[in-house]
C-alpha cells in the first residue's frame, strides 16, 4: 500500500513538475563565501589575509557597507565583469533592504581587477569613482605585485566614499542573514514547492518527536526530508540530488530551531547587484 | 481508509501548485520588473551621449561621420517609446531592438576612433564619461541577462505539460525574448567604414 502510494505520488510529480534546465558549460566555479577574504590564487599571505579580514570585520561594526574580497586566478573564458556579477549574486554581500555590498575582485593571471558596487552604494560610489579608487589607488600597488596594499587603500578610499553620506541602514537588525547557496540550485519552483512540503513535515516531526520523547517519531522527521528529497532528487535531476536533500533537511532544521527559539527571522537573502562598479587592467 | 483518503488528499493539495497559474503570474511580473531595469539602463546610456558627443569634439571634431552616427542612433533610439507595452507587441519590440543594437554599434565605431587622439583620451571629462558609459554597458547586459533568465522560466511554464493548459485557459502568451545575449559580440566593428550613408 505504501509502495504503491509512493508510486503514485512520484508518477503525479512527473506530471506536474518540469524538468530543470540549465547548463554551466566551463565557466569558472565560484568559490564558497567562507571568509569576507576569499584568497583562491593565493597571491597574498596567511598574516594578510587575516588582517585584512579583521580590518573588514572592524569596517562592518559601523553598519555603512559590507565587504567581500576574492582572489582568483582566471574568469576564462568569461570577461571580468560577467564572472564578476555571478560571483555578486551568489555571495549576496550586503544587506537585504540596503543592499550595501561592495566585492572586490582581482583577478591575477588575467591581471583585471574589478570593484562590484552594490544598489544601495551606487549613489556615494557611482562608476566614476569605483573607476578612480581602482585606477588611482589600487592599479600601482597590483602593478608591482602587492594586492594587501591595494585592497587595503582600496578599501580605505571606497568606506570614505561609503560613509561620506549616510546609507540606509537596515530597519531589523535582530535579522540574521543565512545565505543557502543550494537553494538557487532548485531552479523550477516545482522542486521548491516539494521541498517546502518535505521540510515542514520533517519539521513536525522532529518537533513533535522531540518534545514528546518519542524516538522512531523524531527519526521520521529526518528521514522524511532525506528520502523524500532523494526520490525527487534521483527521479529528475540527477545532479542536483544533494541539494534537494540538504535543502529539504536544512529547512527540517530551520523551522524546528525557529520554532523553539521563538522568533527572529531566518532571510536567505542578501544585497542585491545591479552590475555598477568599474575594472581596470593592471 | 477513509483517513488515508484523507491524509492523502491533504498531502497532494501542495501539487494543485503544479498547475502553474500562480508561477505564472509571478512570472509576469518578474518579467516586467526585469524589462523596467532594461528600459532604464538603455535610457542612462541614451542620457550620456550628448556630453559623449561633445567633448569627442572638441578634440576629434574632423571625424563628423562619426559624430554623426552617434547623434542619429541616439535620435533614432529616442523615437522609440520605450514602455513595457512593447513586450506585448513583437513588430515594436524587434524594432528597439534593432534601434538600441544601432546605437551599440555607433558607440563601438565611436570608442575606435577615439584611440587615435591621445589627448582626448587622456582628457579628464573623456575619461569619466568613458567610466560612466563602460559602467551603464555593464549594467544593460546584466539587465538583459535577467529579462532572459525571467523569460525563458516563464515561457518553459507556459509551454510545459500542464501548465500550458492553465496558460491557454487565461490566454497567456510567450513573452519576445532578446535575440543575442550580448549585443557587442555582434556589434564590434574593427575597421571605420566611412563610405556610402545607410
Amino acid at each position: 500500500m505504501i509502495k504503491s502510494l509512493r508510486f503514485l505520488i512520484a508518477i503525479i510529480a512527473i506530471l506536474i513538475f518540469g524538468i530543470a534546465s540549465g547548463s554551466e558549460g566551463d565557466q569558472q566555479k565560484i568559490p564558497v563565501f567562507s571568509a569576507h577574504v576569499v584568497d583562491q590564487a593565493g597571491w597574498m599571505t596567511s598574516q594578510e589575509v587575516l588582517a585584512l579580514n579583521k580590518k573588514i570585520i572592524n569596517i562592518e561594526k559601523e553598519g555603512k557597507v559590507r565587504i567581500g574580497v576574492l582572489i582568483i586566478s582566471t574568469v576564462k573564458p568569461e570577461t571580468i565583469e560577467q564572472y564578476s556579477i555571478r560571483v555578486a549574486e551568489v555571495w549576496k554581500i550586503g544587506q537585504k533592504k540596503a543592499d550595501n555590498g561592495l566585492l572586490f575582485i582581482i583577478v591575477k593571471e588575467d591581471r583585471k581587477a574589478r570593484i562590484e558596487v552594490g544598489y544601495g552604494l551606487e549613489g556615494v560610489i557611482p562608476d566614476i569613482t569605483a573607476k578612480r579608487i581602482l585606477s588611482d589607488t589600487m592599479t600601482p600597488e597590483l602593478k608591482s605585485s602587492h594586492p594587501y596594499n591595494a585592497l587595503v587603500s582600496g578599501i580605505d578610499s571606497a568606506v570614505k566614499y561609503a560613509v561620506d553620506e549616510p546609507v540606509q541602514k537596515q530597519k531589523t537588525e535582530t535579522t540574521e542573514e543565512l545565505s543557502i547557496p543550494f537553494w538557487d540550485d532548485l531552479v523550477t519552483t516545482g522542486a521548491k514547492t516539494f521541498v517546502v512540503v518535505l521540510g515542514v513535515i520533517g519539521g513536525i516531526l522532529l518537533l513533535v518527536g522531540g518534545y514528546g520523547e518519542s524516538g522512531p517519531i523524531f527519526l521520521l522527521g529526518l528521514v522524511i526530508p532525506i528520502v523524500g528529497g532523494a526520490i525527487i532528487g534521483v527521479v529528475f535531476f540527477t545532479t542536483l540530488v544533494i541539494s534537494i536533500v540538504m535543502a529539504s533537511l536544512a529547512l527540517a532544521i530551520m523551522i524546528a530551531l525557529g520554532i523553539t527559539v521563538g522568533g527572529g527571522g531566518i532571510a536567505i537573502v542578501g544585497g542585491a547587484f545591479g552590475g555598477g562598479g568599474g575594472s581596470i587592467d593592471f | 481508509m477513509k483517513k488515508l483518503m484523507i491524509i492523502v488528499s491533504l498531502l497532494l493539495l501542495p501539487f494543485l501548485g503544479g498547475c502553474g497559474y500562480n508561477t505564472m503570474q509571478s512570472g509576469d511580473e518578474g518579467i516586467n520588473a526585469a524589462w523596467s531595469e532594461v528600459l532604464n539602463q538603455y535610457q542612462r546610456r541614451a542620457d550620456l551621449i550628448p556630453n559623449l558627443v561633445n567633448v569627442v569634439k572638441g578634440y576629434a571634431g574632423h571625424e563628423k561621420d562619426t559624430l554623426m552616427a552617434v547623434t542619429e542612433a541616439r535620435a533614432s533610439v529616442g523615437s522609440i517609446k520605450a514602455t513595457p507595452e512593447l513586450l506585448n507587441d513583437p513588430q515594436a519590440f524587434a524594432k528597439f531592438q534593432v534601434a538600441q543594437s544601432g546605437m551599440t554599434s555607433a558607440l563601438s565605431r565611436l570608442m575606435v576612433v577615439v584611440e587615435k587622439y591621445p589627448d582626448l583620451k587622456a582628457n579628464q571629462n573623456f575619461r569619466d564619461l568613458q567610466a560612466q558609459l563602460e559602467g551603464t554597458e555593464n549594467r544593460i547586459a546584466v539587465a538583459r541577462n535577467r529579462y532572459i533568465k525571467a523569460v525563458q522560466e516563464y515561457n518553459v511554464t507556459v509551454r510545459s505539460f500542464p501548465s500550458n493548459l492553465t496558460a491557454a485557459i487565461f490566454g497567456m502568451k510567450t513573452k519576445p525574448n532578446f535575440a543575442v545575449e550580448n549585443e557587442k559580440a555582434i556589434s564590434t566593428a574593427p575597421t571605420v567604414d566611412f563610405g556610402g550613408k545607410k
